[in-house]
């Protein structure tokens, strides 16, 4: 009885689990770091979450979480809402349907393949972002924010996949 | 054997359509919301004070370490130009001085001359300091999250400033939690003074470092080099809080370098203006 209790708790941790490393990524993201010229444009680190996850494991990151931190992640950017949380849902429709041709490959691929989400991913953000302020933007802070997300990549990857090994092998 | 086949038959096609069905529902959402962000929705509006209040203690722990490092890394920088940086300072004392003479000599004569003009003074200004707990960082939105909220006495369109100048206003409060959007901001619009014949202008932000003017009127001759203070229209800011300087004026374009060091910030001031205070120290110039 206790045993099973045990295991329902432990299956719905890693049930959250990428759901609550998105909560740490965001809020991660949001502490005033002072590196100087570093400031003002931060990677996208929710976009390498929902890349990885929905790539390796789509069912522990349903669509409805994804919802639910874009918004999040919207509300605490202090801009627009749902700029972020459209193109998060729609880079993960897209990667899911296209995931299984993307697995095999090595990491190497897989990061190539993530440099091409990104910069749709930043585009469409781009776009929205104007719609939602209807306003004309400047290219240079997107294009920016596209390069670094794509840099920081293998190492919130690797953070991802040693999770994965060490929490959700057998699950 | 036939009917669990057939039940499969029906509810795998189903459960796919609803998960497509909820996958549209949710996408239409969020464009939704995306279309009506421009609108300043109140109930958008509150409910991200309330993630704002709910994550500032969260990030209040995780901000401190960082604090810590930003001190022991200031710490070391000074050390090594402690030398040079005292005789800088001893300097710009020696200088300030002279000007502190000159100010309380203006202040005095400002006094006598109001007595005499029967004028009738501005409220003073009461401030509160906040720390900055959160800096998202993005490329589209210029903002920080502060650890003082309506609890502190914070309350929305107060002027948040450091020793140097203008930062940006704040837009939202939470009980322990406000949030201040910078002057960069695209959405950021500030009266101005310009120059020293205070011609008025709005300040627009843009998203870059320097944001530029609007509404200056075609007569008027502005040069770079020029400073830029509040005007203190529409009564939510003091007048005469500095901003910045004109950096570029060229063919109706212009640009404003604000005095405000980006890398640099750490603590806020924001000024409550309108509430009378009998406490105040009696000096003129910001404190």
């Amino acid at each position: 009885m206790f045993l099973t209790a045990l295991q329902k708790i432990d299956r719905w941790t890693r049930m959250l689990l990428p759901g609550l490393l998105a909560l740490i990524l965001i809020l991660v993201g949001m502490v005033p770091i002072r590196l100087a010229g570093l400031t003002p444009i931060s990677p996208w680190l929710l976009l390498i979450l929902v890349y990885f996850w929905t790539v390796h494991r789509p069912d522990l990151l349903p669509i409805w979480a994804i919802f639910g931190l874009g918004l999040l992640s919207d509300l605490l950017s202090g801009g627009p809402v749902g700029p972020g949380t459209f193109t998060l849902l729609l880079i993960h429709g897209a990667v899911k349907a296209q995931r299984r041709y993307i697995i095999p490959h090595s990491f190497i691929v897989q990061w190539i393949v993530f440099a091409l989400v990104a910069i749709l991913a930043e585009s469409l953000l781009f776009l929205s972002q104007m719609v939602a302020l209807r306003a004309v933007l400047a290219v240079e802070p997107a294009a920016f924010q596209a390069l670094m997300t794509i840099a920081i990549y293998p190492c919130l990857a690797w953070i991802f996949v040693l999770t994965q090994n060490s929490f959700l092998k057998q699950a | 054997m036939q009917r669990p086949l057939s039940v499969a038959r029906i509810a795998t096609p189903l459960k796919a359509w609803a998960g497509r069905l909820a996958f549209a529902a949710l996408v239409a959402t969020a464009f939704t919301l995306m279309l009506l962000s421009k609108a300043d929705v109140a109930v958008i509006e509150r409910t991200r004070s309330a993630v704002d209040d709910a994550v500032a203690p969260l990030l209040e722990a995780l901000s401190r370490p960082v604090t810590t490092v930003n001190g022991i890394i200031d710490y070391a920088e000074e050390m090594a130009a402690l030398r040079a940086q005292n005789e800088a300072l001893r300097a710009e004392n020696e200088r300030l001085l002279a000007w502190q003479a000159r100010a309380l000599e203006l202040q005095a004569e400002n006094r006598r001359l109001s007595a005499l003009l029967n004028f009738v003074p501005d409220p003073e200004a009461r401030s509160v300091s906040a720390r900055i707990i959160g800096d998202q960082g993005g490329a589209f939105a210029r903002s920080l999250l502060l650890n003082a909220g309506s609890a502190k006495g914070v309350n929305r369109g107060q002027a948040a400033m450091t020793g140097n100048g203008l930062v940006g206003r704040v837009v939202g409060t939470g009980e322990r939690s406000s949030r201040v959007l910078l002057l960069t901001d695209i959405n950021s619009r500030i009266p101005v003074l310009v120059g020293e014949q205070r011609n008025r202008a709005v300040l627009v932000g843009d998203n870059t470092p320097e944001p530029h003017l609007l509404y200056v009127d075609p007569d008027v001759q502005l040069a770079a080099g020029d400073y830029v203070v509040t005007s203190g229209d529409g009564g939510i800011f003091p007048n005469g809080l500095p901003i910045g300087r004109l950096s570029a004026v060229a063919d109706g374009k212009t640009a404003v370098r604000p005095f405000v060091n980006w890398d640099r910030l750490e603590i806020l001031r924001l000024i409550d203006y309108g509430f009378v205070r009998d406490s105040e120290p009696d000096l003129i110039g910001p404190r």
